[in-house]
């Protein structure tokens, strides 16, 4: 499980002349659990939506896997090379079911065809229990998942990305707008997800990131300001500047 | 389970009824012009069934499906034309100046050409029409306004090309198919019963897409194609399919309503006979086929009958039954028989709920959500 999974050569994305991401690079490892923070428009989401094809770099390359440039991919095709995306806001099949969004997302075979014509197989029914089971929702299987709380829309949602066995997993504030008892809960599924993955995680919530993160990378203006052991960072004074909004006139290093 | 199984017995009792009640009991109990009648209603069924597959069920508002009805229709009228000329040149080209068959009209000559073109053409003009909007991400509004354009430039092309198409007389005075005679009681019998068992059979077939993880794919396309693109599926690959299909469905049903109604004119395929074709939809109730069903006969029933009662008024009728249902029953009718029966989707569910759920969900689960006409839902 060692080596680089994804990584970003002078990356830009360019809005019109606002650069969203100015000139990143960055990496990350099988198997790592990397927490991306910074101040609002740091442009952390952006660089999330360049990783799966939601936006298009200007200029600059994603590299995932053997693959050399996957930001030119179509999202879905993206999906299908091992990346797999969950939003800052839940969004999950509300008219379907639990368990037929789990379907959903555990087929292979995305082809109308095969939609129409390959019923679930045993394994893939077993791998939505063993879903179900790990988010906690198996009391929920059959309801509609519009009816489900904003804490379990986010748990069902991550079920989707982790079924579909990805090799990278990019989420955008995954507690947000959770209770502390739920926040503690996402945390340890995210521990158990990252033994078998790469996780890249957009948060905000500093209690959250200190519980659970080792390294993290701080963003800040589209760069990379600092990149390292969740404490060393904390320590960093051009962090605490970016945070704190302090003035530049009274840090001088 | 009990209860779904229970749920599926009374649909397959309703489905019985249903047939009975058109293949016997209307054969033998209504007369030659209201059989006639309610075989054209049964054709436009078909092509409801079609829109709602691309509106109710994915979430896309098309409002050029006349254009498909048309092309469907024009396609068994050449061929129908063709017969009645016995061997010589259609009236109307004579008329025109014409001296010879054009090229494109001489297969039309075989009955069975003119019925695969009737559906291939639209489903082949759906494909590429489909392929150039879904996949540059035309969505929502300009989606229904393009369609809109669709059918403003097919029934000018219709209108302009009288040589070839009629003109705005359109193609009719048919005499016989496959030798038997249109006037005759008989011919038209059968035309209704092939037409009736067409709706059953394409019922049966829509209603077993849909229930495949196909059609909730398509379900999951109308409410988040955003996370449908990112669970790995190509929104546009299922909507290019969902509109060929139901361009097809559409050819199909104009091929069916030209040999019972004997005419078919640009008039017919133009902005507002497409715009009336998704009313029916949104009466009979979106993502439920049985509603699309029973918005297209009801709605043609209502209007048939309201013309005859009131001739001067009924188009205010009409209007005032549309404005009425689409404020009192979003859902359209099957919506509104649903909230009697307590049927809903989300309370299938019930039996199996946590009661802690159940005391949240009191007052109505699925009650108090509506769609809006583009496909979005609100409280």
């Amino acid at each position: 499980m060692a080596g680089t999974i994804l990584s970003l050569e002078n990356v830009t994305v360019d809005f019109f002349g606002f650069k969203a991401i100015n000139g990143l690079s960055s990496f990350l490892n099988h198997g790592e659990l990397r927490f991306l923070i910074g101040p609002n428009g740091a442009g952390k989401t952006t660089l999330l939506d360049v990783i799966c094809g939601k936006t298009k770099p200007t200029s600059g390359r994603v590299i995932f896997k053997d693959h050399k440039d996957i930001g030119r991919h179509r999202e879905h095709q993206i999906v299908r090379l091992g990346i797999s995306r969950k939003f800052q806001t839940p969004s999950v099949f509300r008219n379907l079911t639990v368990f037929e969004n789990l379907e959903l997302a555990v087929q292979k075979d995305r082809g109308v065809w095969a939609a129409m014509f390959s019923p679930l197989s045993n394994e893939q029914q077993e791998a939505i229990d063993d879903t179900l089971v790990k988010t906690g929702l198996t009391d929920q299987a059959h309801i509609q998942a519009d009816l489900l709380s904003h804490g379990q829309k986010q748990w069902l949602e991550i079920g989707m990305q982790l079924i579909q066995d990805p090799d990278l997993l990019l989420l955008d504030e995954p507690v947000a707008g959770m209770t502390k008892k739920e926040t503690e809960k996402t945390g340890e599924l995210l521990l158990e997800i990252t033994k078998e993955r790469s996780v890249l995680v957009v948060e905000h919530d500093m209690e959250f990131v200190r519980n659970f993160a080792t390294k993290v990378t701080v963003m800040h203006e589209g760069k990379i300001l600092c990149e390292g052991q969740v404490d060393k960072v904390q320590q960093d004074p051009r962090v605490i500047e970016v945070y704190l909004g302090r003035g530049r006139d009274n840090v001088k290093h | 389970m009990e209860g779904v199984s229970k749920y599926l017995v009374k649909e397959k009792l309703i489905f019985l009824l249903a047939a009975v009640l058109l293949l016997v009991v209307a054969p033998l109990t209504l007369s030659g012009f209201r059989l006639n009648l309610l075989g054209k209603f049964l054709a436009f069924a078909i092509l409801a069934l079609g829109i709602d597959l691309i509106w109710g069920y994915t979430g896309i508002l098309s409002l050029g499906h006349g254009v498909f009805f048309g092309l469907g229709a024009y396609c068994m009228a050449m061929y129908l034309k063709l017969e009645a000329a016995a061997g010589k040149l259609p009236d109307f080209m004579v008329w025109s100046g014409l001296n010879d068959l054009p090229w494109f009209w001489e297969p039309f000559r075989h009955a069975g050409f003119a019925l695969g073109m009737a559906i291939l053409l639209p489903v082949v003009l759906a494909t590429i029409l489909g392929f150039l909007t879904f996949r540059n991400r035309i969505q929502g509004v300009y989606f229904s306004i393009l369609s809109q354009a669709l059918a403003i430039i097919f029934t000018t092309l219709f209108i302009g090309q009288q040589k070839y198409t009629g003109g705005t007389n359109g193609l009719t005075n048919y005499k016989t198919i496959l030798g038997y005679s249109l006037s005759s009681p008989v011919t038209q019998t059968v035309l209704y019963l092939i037409t009736a068992v067409t709706l059953g059979w394409v019922y049966l077939l829509c209603r077993s897409m849909v229930k495949t993880r196909f059609g909730r794919v398509l379900m999951a396309i109308r409410d988040g194609e955003n996370r449908a693109r990112f669970t790995g599926y190509d929104p546009a690959l299922y909507k290019v399919f969902i509109y060929a299909f139901s361009a097809g469905l559409a050819g199909l049903a104009g091929a069916l309503f030209v040999t019972q109604v004997g005419i078919i004119s640009p008039a017919m395929m133009g902005i507002v006979p497409s715009i009336e074709m998704a009313i029916w939809v949104a009466i009979g109730g979106r993502g439920t086929l049985v509603g699309a069903i029973l918005g297209a006969i009801l709605v043609n029933a209502a209007k048939s009958s309201l013309s005859e009662a009131f001739p001067s008024a009924w188009l205010f009728f009409i209007g005032a039954l549309f404005v009425g249902v689409v404020i009192f029953f979003p859902e359209g009718i099957m919506g509104f028989l649903k909230s009697l029966s307590g049927q809903q989707r989300g309370k299938k569910y019930y039996g199996r709920l946590p009661q802690s759920i159940l005391d949240m969900t009191k007052g109505g689960l699925g009650n108090g959500w509506h769609y809006s006409l583009l496909g979005k839902r609100h409280r």
